[in-house]
């Protein structure tokens, strides 16, 4: 009797602990392979497909881009830490000026071809060849040999050396921000035969690359891709992928609501409703996108010239009721320069806060007792950065006596304007980088022309980003990061106005998004997968 | 005839060339620099001043503005539109692949229109007064007042999204699935119009002593109505029809963007935004062009409809 109880109580518990694993088991649910995967882009059409003419601004494209070429290293979709990808380790020299990689065993382009160290110095000279016209020389152009080879006197840049598996890459000067310019699309790897048979323009429409996924048709606004069965990490779980750029966000929302989408971003209005809706609710993505949305100030026109008007126009505006009511709760409102996600973001920073009766105080100190008017330009459209951005604030300011005169701007002009210092105040967002460096490298004045708008001079804040270019050691550099926008916060170069709450939302039967930072869009698809209740489960 | 026809084809030259002189000159008073607009990338740091002037040296750019129009006016004449300065992609490609995609739509919600539109104001003018008249007569104010982006996104609400019976845009080889949306969005604007001249129209027609004169000799009211009251009210409506259909091939831009069609209008918006001048200058022009032909058409027909219009 007892020996069966025994046994009963085992058979229980068995039973129980299979259930249990049983459940365990479906809920960490088993990546399926198989299926389709249909998406949309907004922003600017597509420009092509070889990353030879595509800059980082070309959102739309790298949603694409990145599916189908491939680094030597990339960004972790999560985590934005630098990994391997072609090369399965690197060096670099004591002195911080020679990169040294090793290419894996296996890697493979789209055409069955093993990728080897020439290829890479192949493309990245492609790319710095002046007769191609590539967009990214920036990323090499602080390579030893780089201007003799751009002069013409001689065929190749002495500072990328193929020898075996390994590929050198001496820089003339100790630059922190190399390694990372190689996550970016212009940096990737294209076979040569390829190339040279297909001719520019058509590798252009349909490139072969050595990304988890191939190229198979471009149709006007649809982009069709499927799994690559050789890429260096095995198949991805997708059989294909679809990316389709659609302008009209309304036409984004109705087609991921008639499930002819399984994934999509959304816009404020859209948030505000999935964000209700019992389904669509649980399937979101959020993550503090590495964008500053910001009213910046030209430091060289008239009240803006003084550090108290511009404070005061900080502590004018209650940031987190925009944020609540006008934006729907997409957003984050910002406390520094670097949004959260970003490696080196100080939660120290507060931000300026609402405080209209020191506004008023600091516009009398400053000699403005009545107050100014002030022209903003800026995109006529856009909710967040645009000119209705500003309109959303204008009684904030008007109540401490600063008169806002939005200058609706298209943008193509409104760019060379503000970098020109053709401007009193703008609004718009700059970002969708994730190097610290570079992100603050705008309030250098240096860059005064091209990308520090506000045509600020502080000799400290150079002095500290120049220290923090040259520290090898990445804590120690975020330190003195850290003191660089800890001054620019200070001197309250723009109106720190949110950072975008980027949302991706997706279908019940999709799994394996990421909370990429530098843009949502930017997936590594080859992690995501879909379950049999897709209605593209089978495709 | 067709001394007309000649003549009036001949007219299209000087008329497009000074569209496009128009388009050139447009262009370079306009700010916004092409080359800094495709190769910076301001907003996230990369800025590579060396790379901008190249690109502006290998487009041209650098070159007085009457250089450019020659150059360009050469290669127009030899058939090459040039390259695109976003793409790459020669433009007599992008044509091909985006003019099917326009037409087709715009092809469709002419024929809707016109065929629509004369039914409805042939029945409200016939009906003149009764609640035939006023509901048909209400349809068209509605369809005029309300503007196509809205009007589109509600079909698609409604057909695609509530009832799932028809895809909510894309292209999709240009089926009437996919085209159907789109072009009853573009066609109701117009047929509304259509509707209301032609009802207008034939009011005018209808109190003529003519009308008069042909229902006393006896005619049969069907006879009346066909030959004498519409045939004679043709002239306007066709005149509308001509002018608005150009219209309408330009309004295609609203609609490619609510249905993602990739054509032309799509391609005009993108190329004057970033300032892709050779797109521009080859899409406008297909504009013009559209204009042009429908209203040289209309011209042909007058003579038909009216043998008093002669044309020597």
């Amino acid at each position: 009797m007892s020996k069966f109880r025994t046994l009963s109580v085992v058979v229980v518990l068995v039973a129980v602990l299979t259930m249990g694993g049983v459940i365990g088991w479906t809920e960490e649910e088993q990546p399926r392979y198989g299926g389709t995967f249909v998406t949309a882009v907004p922003y600017e059409e597509v420009v092509g497909l070889d990353t030879l003419r595509i800059t980082v601004n070309n959102a739309s494209t790298i949603s694409v881009t990145n599916q189908i070429h491939e680094g030597l290293v990339k960004w972790n979709t999560t985590t934005l830490e630098i990994e391997p990808a072609i090369a399965e380790r690197w060096e670099v020299s004591e002195d911080g000026k020679t990169y040294t990689f090793y290419l894996r065993e296996g890697a493979k382009f789209h055409n069955g071809r093993e990728i080897t160290a020439q290829d890479f110095k192949y493309s990245f000279e492609r790319m710095m060849d002046p007769e191609l016209g590539g967009l990214s020389t920036y990323l090499f152009r602080e390579v030893v040999g780089v201007n003799e080879y751009l002069d013409g006197t001689v065929d190749h840049i002495s500072g990328i050396v193929a020898l075996g598996d390994a590929l050198s890459i001496i820089l003339k000067h100790v630059d922190v921000t190399f390694l990372n310019g190689l996550c970016e699309p212009g940096a990737t790897v294209v076979p040569h035969e390829e190339v040279e048979k297909m001719g520019l323009e058509e590798f252009n429409r349909a490139p072969i690359g050595a990304g988890p996924f191939k190229f198979v048709s471009w149709i006007g606004n649809e982009i069709k891709l499927e799994a690559f069965d050789g890429y260096w990490t095995g198949r991805p779980y997708l059989d294909a992928l679809e990316i389709i750029w659609m302008p009209e966000a309304g036409a984004r929302g109705a087609a991921f609501d008639a499930e002819e989408l399984d994934g999509v971003v959304a816009m404020p209005v859209q948030y505000a409703r999935w964000r209700e809706d019992p389904v669509v609710k649980e399937h979101m993505v959020e993550v503090a996108e590495l964008w500053t949305r910001h009213v910046g100030f030209n430091t060289e026109w008239g009240p803006f010239k003084d550090k108290r008007v511009r404070q005061a126009f900080n502590y004018a505006i209650d940031e987190k009721t925009v944020v609540d009511k006008y934006l729907h709760g997409k957003a984050y409102t910002a406390t520094g320069v670097l949004p959260p996600s970003m490696p080196g973001y100080n939660p120290e920073l507060k931000g300026y806060g609402y405080d209209p009766e020191k506004a008023k105080e600091l516009l009398k100190e400053a000699g403005y007792p009545d107050g100014f008017t002030v022209e903003v330009k800026g995109d006529p459209t856009h909710p967040a950065w645009g000119i209705p951005g500003v309109e959303a604030v204008m009684p904030y300011l008007e109540a401490v006596g600063i008169h806002v005169k939005p200058l609706p701007t298209e943008y193509g002009t409104l760019v060379e304007e503000v970098v020109r210092g053709d401007f009193q105040g703008y609004i718009d967002a700059f970002g969708g980088i994730s190097m610290p460096l570079l992100y603050l490298s705008r309030f250098h004045s240096d860059n005064i022309g091209t990308t520090n708008w506000f045509r600020y001079k502080n000799s400290e804040v150079d002095t500290l980003l120049d220290q923090a270019a040259r520290t090898i050691d990445s804590e120690e550099r975020i330190k003195l990061l850290q003191q660089a926008e800890e001054i620019i916060v200070e001197d309250a170069l723009i109106w720190f106005d949110n950072y975008n709450k980027a949302v991706f939302v997706y279908q019940p039967w999709v799994h394996g998004l990421q909370p990429f930072a530098v843009d949502v869009n930017y997936q590594d698809y080859e992690k995501v997968w879909v379950d049999e209740t897709s209605p593209r489960a089978g495709e | 005839m067709l001394t007309f026809a000649v003549r009036r084809f001949l007219q299209f030259i000087p008329t497009i060339i000074v569209v496009s002189i128009i388009i050139f000159l447009l262009m370079s008073v306009l700010p916004g620099d092409p080359a800094f607009l495709r190769a910076a990338a301001a907003k996230r740091g990369r800025v590579d001043t060396e790379a901008i002037e190249q690109l502006r040296e290998k487009w041209g750019l650098n070159d007085p503005v009457p250089v450019r129009y020659l150059r360009w006016l050469g290669d127009l004449v030899r058939g090459d539109l040039g390259h695109s300065f976003r793409t790459g992609q020669e433009i007599n490609d992008v044509l091909r692949e985006r003019l099917p995609v326009t037409l087709r739509l715009a092809i469709l919600s002419i024929l809707i229109a016109v065929i629509g539109g004369v039914i409805l104001g042939y029945i409200a003018a016939i009906y003149q007064g009764t609640i035939i008249d006023l509901s048909s007569m209400f349809l068209a104010v509605a369809g005029i007042s309300i503007p196509e982006f809205w009007s589109g996104l509600m079909l698609i609400l409604l057909v695609s999204v509530i009832w799932g019976l028809l895809p909510t845009g894309g292209y999709g080889g240009g089926d009437l699935a996919h085209m159907a949306l789109p072009a009853l969005t573009l066609g109701f604007r117009y047929m509304a119009l259509i509707a209301r001249i032609t009802r207008s129209s034939m009011l005018d027609v209808i109190n003529k002593d003519y009308i008069r004169t042909a229902r006393a000799k006896g005619l049969a009211e069907s006879i009346v109505r066909f030959k004498h009251i519409f045939r004679n009210s043709l002239i306007p409506i066709l005149t509308i029809i001509g002018l608005e259909s150009g219209w309408l091939f330009a309004n295609t831009v609203v609609i490619e963007k609510v249905f993602t069609l990739p054509g032309i209008g799509h391609l005009l918006v993108t190329s004057i935004l970033r300032r892709d001048v050779p797109v521009m200058e080859a899409s406008i022009l297909i504009v013009v062009l559209a204009f042009l032909s429908l209203n040289f058409a209309v011209d042909l027909l007058y003579g038909f409809l009216d043998p008093r219009i002669r044309y020597d």
